[in-house]
């Protein structure tokens, strides 16, 4: 009876442990790399609020765009929909940012709710780990003529995450590259 | 002393609202909806399994409560959608046992459980903008999964297909082989419903029409309208998940639609009745 | 709420910003003076470095470095509470004068277990620091600066 428990208890044992070695990922690296991961969601959302910001100096403005140009793959686009227009047009990241600058307003805010939600990392055929990042953001967009507009949009954010090498001094580093992907952009009626 | 401290607090509590994110009043009741809302599938996935805690941090495997059936007790009946879709309250109530019962608690698996998306899209289909279904399932692929077309449905072509299967139906005569199958010339002549020279047991594949058109170049892919995901997971029923985007807090990826399911045959029905196969 | 009651509280706000404002300032004099200790300790530490290596060159004395390490930190701090961007701009052009080159790699370590760290993207310091003003996300901390033969950093690690 007790050889039977050992044996049980022991399979169990390698079941969990296969699991990990498939992913070669421990748990406390996984949750390294949801919080980076998080971390380049939330740097696009201050790059944004820069550019979307009118006292925003023009060169600084192209500056934080490549910058946050960066944080994408080559390709990322931009779902859009609103309420009253349920048509997703889609634009590239870089045209996504310079409409954004180019709003036709006098003042423009935008905030991020302190909310966010982050999917399971899963690989894909290639090996390369994908998730979805959700995150909310605040608009307030208003003219001198005292006209305003707000919204609060949900942003769903592809990451992809994958282990990379690079030669720094002579040693070769691994490190997680975490790229964002498309993006979904809904009007919530909250 | 007192007051020190709870001024202390009072200005950390200023400096953390206004120093980091600066919401207003109104903002802070949107958030709490949206804490509320389940934002993704996934969401909804931990949720239903008891894998995320009462403020939203995730549970893993090694955690204590992991899929805690108290928490799942709480959690599931927030992933009903209770403003429209009139599920019968006896069905919610029979579904919830079954899914925490203590001592075979029923979970959700993301890569092996039979669950699968209706796509609603449009195309352009020869100069005309059509809608159609596109059914998608997940597959495993390489080192992990990919999301795969499974069947299509599509008007514009199951509109060509009606088969007669009547006595007085078109055919082509049973000595035909005589003469080298002359018949044919006639049976095609000015007829739109070839179908009616095959086999009873035929039917059309619309999913590779649809690749046939697509690869042709005479169809070509605008947008997607509408995702729903159909669940035939939990054994004895069937749920249907939708996403509500409305104020409140009972908004998201909920469930939509919850069936019953005797049998076998009772599921073929209805994932027949889903795919467009009736 | 009274006008009554605000006043009192927004007088203690008003009185812990200023607090916060005059320590900044402080804490940037002493990153003046510490750079020139810092100046002597690295001249000191060159001269040590310059001996025949008897001690393992690895182990740097943690005490030697505090001080450089500090006035680092310190820019970070400017940089990313930087009240305005022509403020925090002149932070990192006087931060960058403690480094080789805009160019410098910076390595970020975001997990260890045991020997075997998990990095970031490596970065350049130029980037870094622009990185620090634009997200004001000053989580990461020193762990590890290689110095060139000047005294300039020319490599540096930080830990999330």
């Amino acid at each position: 009876m007790k050889n039977l428990k050992y044996t049980i208890l022991s399979l169990l044992l390698l079941t969990a442990i296969g699991s990990y070695a498939q992913n070669n990922v421990d748990p406390g690296r996984k949750q390294a790399i949801d919080s980076l991961a998080l971390e380049k969601v939330k740097d696009l959302s201050k790059y944004i609020s820069i550019i979307g910001n009118k006292e925003t100096q023009f060169s600084e403005s192209q500056r934080v765009m490549d910058r946050a140009e960066e944080l994408f793959s080559p390709g990322s686009e931009m779902g859009v929909s609103s309420l009253n227009r349920e048509e997703i047009s889609y634009y590239k990241v870089r045209e996504y940012f310079e409409r954004l600058m180019a709003l036709n307003y006098d003042k423009v805010t935008i905030k991020w709710y302190d909310i966010h939600y982050v999917s399971d990392l899963e690989q894909q055929p290639d090996g390369t780990y994908v998730g979805v990042i959700t995150i909310y953001q605040r608009f307030e967009g208003s003219s001198n003529d005292g006209m305003t507009y707000k919204d609060t949009t949900k942003k769903d954010i592809t990451i992809y995450v994958k282990k990379k090498e690079t030669q720094i001094a002579g040693r070769i580093i691994e490190f997680w590259d975490v790229l964002l992907g498309d993006i979904r952009v809904t009007e919530t009626s909250a | 002393m007192r007051i020190i401290q709870s001024l202390t607090f009072l200005i950390i509590l200023f400096h953390s609202s206004v120093g980091q994110s600066g919401l207003t009043y109104e903002m802070k009741e949107t958030e709490n909806q949206l804490y509320a809302s389940n934002k993704q599938i996934n969401q909804f996935f931990r949720r239903f399994n008891g894998e995320e805690d009462d403020d939203g941090n995730r549970y893993y495997t090694s955690d204590k409560k992991y899929r805690d059936a108290s928490l799942r007790k709480k959690y599931i009946p927030g992933l009903f959608d209770r403003e429209t879709s009139q599920i019968d309250p006896n069905y919610a109530r029979d579904f919830v046992r079954q899914i925490t019962d203590k001592r075979s608690p029923a979970f959700l698996n993301f890569h092996e459980d039979d669950w699968f998306a209706e796509v609603t899209t449009e195309f352009t289909f020869k100069g005309r903008r059509i809608s159609g279904l596109l059914y998608m399932r997940l597959q495993q692929q390489g080192q992990g999964y990919e999301w795969i077309i499974e069947d299509v449905a599509f008007d514009q072509f199951q509109k060509l297909f009606d088969k007669d299967t009547s006595s007085t139906k078109k055919f082509m005569h049973p000595l035909s082989h005589e003469l080298d199958f002359m018949t044919l010339r006639k049976a095609f002549h000015g007829n739109n419903h070839n179908e009616q020279f095959t086999a009873k047991n035929y039917t059309p594949d619309f999913l590779t029409i649809f690749l046939y058109e697509m690869n042709q170049g005479n169809m070509k892919f605008e947008t997607v309208k509408n995702v729903k995901f159909h669940f035939f997971s939990i054994d004895g029923w069937y749920f249907s998940l939708a996403n509500f985007n409305r104020p409140g807090y009972n908004t998201g990826w909920l469930i939509s639609s919850l069936v019953p399911l005797n049998g076998a045959d009772q599921k073929k029905q209805l994932k027949d009745y889903i795919y467009n196969k009736n | 709420m009274t006008k009554n009651n605000i006043s009192p509280l927004s007088l203690v706000i008003l009185l812990a910003l200023a607090l916060g404002f005059s320590a900044c300032k402080k804490n940037k004099k002493l990153a003046d003076i510490s750079d020139q200790n810092a100046v002597k300790e690295q001249m000191e530490k060159e001269e040590m470095e310059e001996e025949p290596q008897v001690v393992e060159p690895k182990v740097k004395p943690p005490v030697k470095e505090a001080t450089k390490e500090d006035k680092l930190t310190n820019y970070f701090g400017a940089i990313a509470n930087a009240s305005s961007t022509n403020s925090a701009n002149a932070s990192i052009q006087e931060a960058l004068t403690m480094f080789s080159n805009s160019e410098a790699p910076v390595l970020i370590v975001i997990y260890k277990d045991g020997s075997n760290p998990s990095y970031d993207e490596p970065t350049t310091i130029g980037k870094y620091l622009n990185y620090l003003k634009d997200t004001k996300n000053n989580k990461a901390k020193i762990e590890e600066v290689v110095y060139d033969s000047n005294g300039k950093i020319k490599e540096l690690v930080l830990r999330k």
